[in-house]
């Protein structure tokens, strides 16, 4: 066995006179160089080899003889060309033995010279940097690497000392062994160019009983590659500097997992605040904190860990689960108002906490998200994430909150800083704005009546449960941050106001609305009025609609207060009924087309009687409380009532619905309210303004209502059965723009013409009779033709 | 003194045969060698007769503003639709959400862009809502090639393990085209509804017959709702809400190419072919008349070559 051949100079013998086509790609110039020839001369009876495998040892032993003086090289060499004889017997019984096996080489590998090689030597006198320190005790040098070489030449064999199996290369196996296998996956990896003709480093023979596969079955192949550094890797340097190792990842990384800095509280470096900035809180443990505004995330749940952003209003609506009530009456802090607003304050200024910071450094380093979480004792079993962000020691400060301030402060004082002293002055400095509750607050009782909440300061501050009742009182349902501001100089004051409201025992989720709003300072806010566009109505804002009211000689509209409520379209409670109730209207945006309905429920007996009360509940149902003007810009005035259009009607229901009827049916009866709101853009084509220019209520026609007489409602014992019917209601909007009109000026004329007398010679004809100069050209006419004629 | 070339023209040599004779044979035979190998290596060659193209066209879809949905609670179902038989048969599961709907024609090019839809079911609190099923139907018209109109559906289901509060999904209403449409003319083969409305009886209502029917056409529409949020956690009082957004996309349209197309477009090939082999046998040609290969009569004749 063996053919050495050299890294650069790939030689591969073939019998395949056929392949006559050669393509020797020569990029470099090609290197003849040969290695123990005499060897290869005594073995060439060999049938097969991968020359990749002689490409192996031979360059190691090579470098082995170059770089490694202090290595013994004869014995390498020697262990080595004794492993070649090995794989020569080995090979031949092989041959004998398996005669199907296809594999393209069953080479054993070079076990003992390998590793010799690889072994560190020691060093000689490189100079390092490291070789000034360590002078006496040789560095360990890595073993160098032959070039241009395939150096993982039986990558199945992975059991030292062992048979890999189906691994033919491994020494480990005997030839006994090796019958056992079923195939060879040596080499099975990729050839590096499907260009050549025949895999890389393979020596075909004639009486090989190894398979020859064509890699590719183009029209030309390479047989020899006169380039072969480019089928290898260079040889990479070792890293030893983190310099180094950032000028590689530099070059060569790609986008991996990366973490970004844990702390992602901002760095408060601004002199002011700015839109879209968290506002600070300092609670009374003096720790820094930001506003916090739950809001839903994933799910509709409560998530504690978001904050307000600075001078924008947000709403959000977010669920409480409560998985009992009787212990989270009491326990849940977010039931509590007093999280929301007491202990804590605001920072007007976050120049504050840098100067705060400056002169104490241990606080501002405690930043923490604690004001959107209230401090918690308990975790609600529900596994809500709320007391995630309160920190040890604010859980352990909990017990005092209805103590004094100090008290708290001093309990968190002694385990924190021992700075306590100056820390004290961060929460009670006179600027810092302290959270004002608005009184009085409101209470909803379960009918969704708002009034003034009856109740203690202590009722006030956290809910209480009634056990008899079974349910928990005074819980927040509502949470309104107004901060007033004064722009550059920040927060001015701050107030909040609640709406609690009762639930019972079986209620297992609480919806709470979470918003904040902000006043600019020396804002009033009854003069503050949201306009729903300038000048036209924007998508997704309210219809203006009000009522025209005259006095004396002057008419002016009248505008409901809520915008909400200036042009409703009726929906259903949660059973899909109608309910007369406004609060359950939807107000009617512009541009979105809506449609609605709720049921009325008659039952087949009572229908007669009730098909007055049926026809009035449909017709306040249907048009709530019906305005009878509509702005037509959103800027349009109250005062001006010729900016706003008439609501025009069609079908109008009568007041109060006719005869009597018959048994199981009602006549005349008014199901259904289709709203069409007209309007058209204004003013440049690239920004228009839309401007309503109409608005039709249209009812349904007066109809009939009656049983349909399917068989199950119409078995006598089922008379009570109950029968719904549809109200319907639907808003449509109808975009009646007046494409604009494309005048282009008409084409103009041309007025080119010859002189009159031009072709003066042949047009003018006296009396009938050709003159000369026509015969003449009719002449030359027939005297071309004749001539091309005869020419051809 | 020099002398430049002023003027030149071809001079025409005359080859004359009779009609029975090797010279006309041979003739004849290069005739029928140019004119009909390329009309064989152009046809072989693939793609000779353009059978099938395609073109670019944002479609104009209008909601119909019909629509029909099922959500699933735990043991019931919630049902509505836009079609008043369908809400008679459903009785005691009707329930009547508020629909919103706006078609936004973004670039403002006269062809609605997207749609934005959300439905908010109102449910008690004791009703869980754990899979939807929603049917909006569109009207689907192009009209580049041929005036294509259709009726065609949208259809968003998901179902989930925990009963959600709220439910959305962005995507786009994707023509799906099973045969290419023609090069001109009206083509209102689809432009029938697949819910019949007038029917009073349930199996018109029936999801598994419409979709049969529908997916039997060869031009239909899919929405694709990949990105579709499920949100759990509903409070008590809120209702069930769906939100859609479904976009318009520009569709790329396959059709079979009319006849002057398809004529030019082989023209085109034919005559690519047939020039170099016009050339050759030119040659070819020449050299035989020159050197008489043929016996012919040659016109000694020397005129100026006038076309």
């Amino acid at each position: 066995m063996a053919n050495y051949s050299t890294q650069s100079d790939m030689r591969v013998t073939h019998i395949f006179s056929l392949f006559s086509l050669l393509v020797c790609i020569q990029l470099l110039e090609v290197v003849g160089q040969s290695t123990p020839s005499a060897i290869l001369s005594e073995n060439s009876t060999l049938s097969k080899i991968s020359s990749n495998e002689s490409n192996m040892s031979t360059p190691l032993l090579g470098d082995a003889e170059n770089n490694l003086s202090t290595t013994p090289t004869t014995l390498t060499s020697a262990s080595g060309s004794g492993s070649v004889t090995e794989k020569v017997d080995n090979n031949l019984t092989t041959v004998k033995a398996d005669n199907e096996s296809s594999t393209t080489q069953v080479t054993p590998t070079l076990n003992t010279s390998t590793q010799r090689v690889i072994t560190p030597a020691p060093k000689t006198a490189t100079t390092t940097s490291s070789s000034t320190t360590i002078m006496s005790i040789p560095t360990p040098t890595p073993s160098p690497l032959p070039a241009n070489t395939d150096i993982g030449q039986c990558t199945c064999d992975m059991t030292s000392a062992g048979c890999d199996v189906n691994c033919c290369c491994d020494t480990d196996c005997s030839d006994l062994d090796r019958q056992a296998f079923s195939y060879c996956t040596d080499h099975n990896y990729l050839t590096t160019n499907e260009r050549y003709c025949f895999r890389e480093g393979m020596i075909v023979t004639n009486n090989s009983e190894y398979k020859t596969n064509l890699t590719q079955d183009g029209l030309l192949c390479i047989m020899f590659d006169n380039y072969d550094e480019r089928n290898y890797y260079t040889i990479p340097d070792m890293i030893e500097t983190l310099e180094e190792f950032d000028t590689y990842k530099h070059l060569y990384a790609r986008p991996s997992y990366s973490f970004s800095s844990t702390n992602n509280q901002p760095e408060i470096v601004k002199q002011h605040y700015q839109a879209g900035d968290p506002v600070y809180t300092v609670s009374d443990a003096d720790v820094v904190g930001m506003l916090g505004l739950p809001a839903p995330l994933t799910t509709k749940q409560c998530d504690d860990g978001n904050t307000a952003p600075y001078l924008y209003d947000k709403d959000y609506e977010c669920v409480r689960l409560l998985a009992d009530v009787a212990m989270d009456c009491t326990q849940e802090v977010a039931l509590a108002t007093r999280v929301y607003y007491r202990d804590m304050k605001i920072v007007p200024n976050p120049a504050m906490l840098k100067r705060s910071a400056a002169s104490n450094p241990v606080p501002a380093k405690q930043t923490q998200n604690v004001t959107t979480t209230p401090p918690s004792t308990t975790t609600p079993p529900s596994g809500e994430s709320a007391s995630e962000a309160s920190s040890p020691s604010n859980s352990s400060d909990q017990p005092s909150t209805e103590t004094t301030t100090s008290n708290g402060s001093s309990t968190t004082a002694e385990g924190a800083s021992p700075t306590a002293l100056s820390r004290t002055t961060l929460y009670s400095n006179e600027s810092m704005v302290a959270i004002e509750m608005e009184t009085p607050v409101m209470c909803m009782n379960r009918l969704g009546v708002k009034y003034a909440c009856n109740a203690t300061e202590e009722e006030l501050q956290a809910p209480v449960y009634n056990s008899t009742a079974g349910t928990c009182s005074y819980v927040v349902l509502e949470v309104t941050y107004t901060i007033t501001h004064n722009g550059t100089e920040g927060i001015t004051s701050a107030r909040v106001a609640f709406l609690l409201g009762e639930i019972t025992s079986e209620k297992s989720s609480l919806l709470q609305t979470f918003r904040t709003v902000y006043r600019w300072a020396g804002e009033k806010e009854e003069e503050l009025f949201l306009r729903s566009g300038n000048p036209g109505y924007q998508v997704d804002q309210p219809i203006m609609a009000g009522k025209l009211v005259t006095k004396n000689t002057s008419s002016a509209i009248e505008l409901n207060q809520d915008r909400n409520s200036w042009m409703t379209l009726l929906t259903a409670d949660s059973k899909g009924l109608c309910v007369s109730n406004t609060l359950q209207r939807t107000p009617i945006k512009f541009g979105v087309n809506m449609r609605s309905g709720c049921l009325v429920e008659v039952m087949f007996t009572n229908m007669s009687e009730a098909c007055k009360l049926i026809h009035e509940g449909a017709i306040s149902a249907l048009a709530g409380d019906r305005p009878d003007r509509v702005a037509t810009f959103g800027t349009s005035l109250v005062a001006n009532p010729g900016d706003w259009v008439t609501v025009l009607e069609t079908n109008t229901p009568p007041e109060i619905v006719g005869s009597a009827t018959t048994e199981a049916k009602c006549s005349g009866v008014v199901l259904g309210l289709h709203i069409e709101i007209a309007y058209a853009n204004v003013g440049s084509l690239a920004n228009p303004q839309a401007k309503v220019v109409g608005v039709v209520y249209r009812y349904d026609k007066p109809q009939d209502i009656a049983f349909m007489c399917v068989a199950p409602y119409c078995q006598p014992g089922r008379l009570r059965a109950r029968q719904a019917f549809e109200v319907k209601s639907s808003v449509s909007f109808v975009d009646a723009s007046q494409p604009p009109y494309r005048a282009a000026a008409e084409i103009p004329i041309i007025d080119v013409h010859l002189p009159g007398d031009f072709f003066y010679p042949f047009l003018t004809a006296v009396g009938g009779r050709p003159r000369a100069a026509t015969w003449l050209l009719t002449v030359l006419l027939a005297v071309s033709l004749a001539r091309g004629s005869v020419c051809v | 003194m020099a002398v430049i070339q002023v003027y030149s023209h071809a001079i025409q040599q005359k080859y004359k045969a009779s009609v029975c004779s090797k010279a006309t044979f041979f003739q004849l035979c290069v005739f029928i060698l140019t004119v009909v190998p390329p009309l064989i290596f152009a046809y072989k060659s693939q793609g000779f007769w353009l059978k099938l193209s395609s073109y670019v066209e944002q479609p104009d879809i209008r909601f119909k503003y019909q629509l029909l949905v099922i959500l699933d609670t735990a043991d019931d179902y919630l049902a509505w639709s836009t079609f008043q038989n369908f809400n008679s048969l459903q009785q005691s599961h009707i329930r009547i959400p508020l629909v919103k709907s706006r078609e936004e024609d973004v670039n403002r090019d006269g062809k609605k862009d997207l749609l934005h839809f959300s439905l908010e079911m109102p449910v008690t609190d004791t009703e869980d809502i754990f899979a939807l099923q929603l049917l909006l139907f569109f009207d689907y018209r192009l009209y580049k090639f041929s005036e294509f109109t259709m009726e065609s559906m949208a259809y968003v289901h998901h179902s989930a393990m925990q009963s959600g509060a709220e439910y959305s999904t962005d995507g786009h209403l994707i023509l799906v085209q099973r045969q290419p449409l023609a090069h001109r003319g009206v083509d209102s083969r689809y432009n029938n509804t697949s819910i019949d409305q007038e029917s009073i009886f349930a199996e018109a209502y029936d999801f598994k017959r419409i979709f049969k029917e529908y997916n039997s056409r060869n031009v239909t529409t899919r929405y694709d709702a990949d990105y579709s949020v499920w949100v759990r956690g509903r409070g008590s009082g809120m209702p069930f809400t769906i939100t859609i957004t479904v976009r318009y996309p520009e569709e790329s349209v396959t059709y079979t190419p009319g006849f002057w197309q398809v004529m030019k477009d082989a023209w085109i090939q034919y005559l690519a072919v047939l020039i170099i082999f016009v050339l050759v046998f030119d040659r070819i040609k020449k050299y035989v008349f020159k050197n008489q290969l043929v016996t012919t009569i040659v016109d000694r004749r020397v005129k100026p070559h006038d076309t």
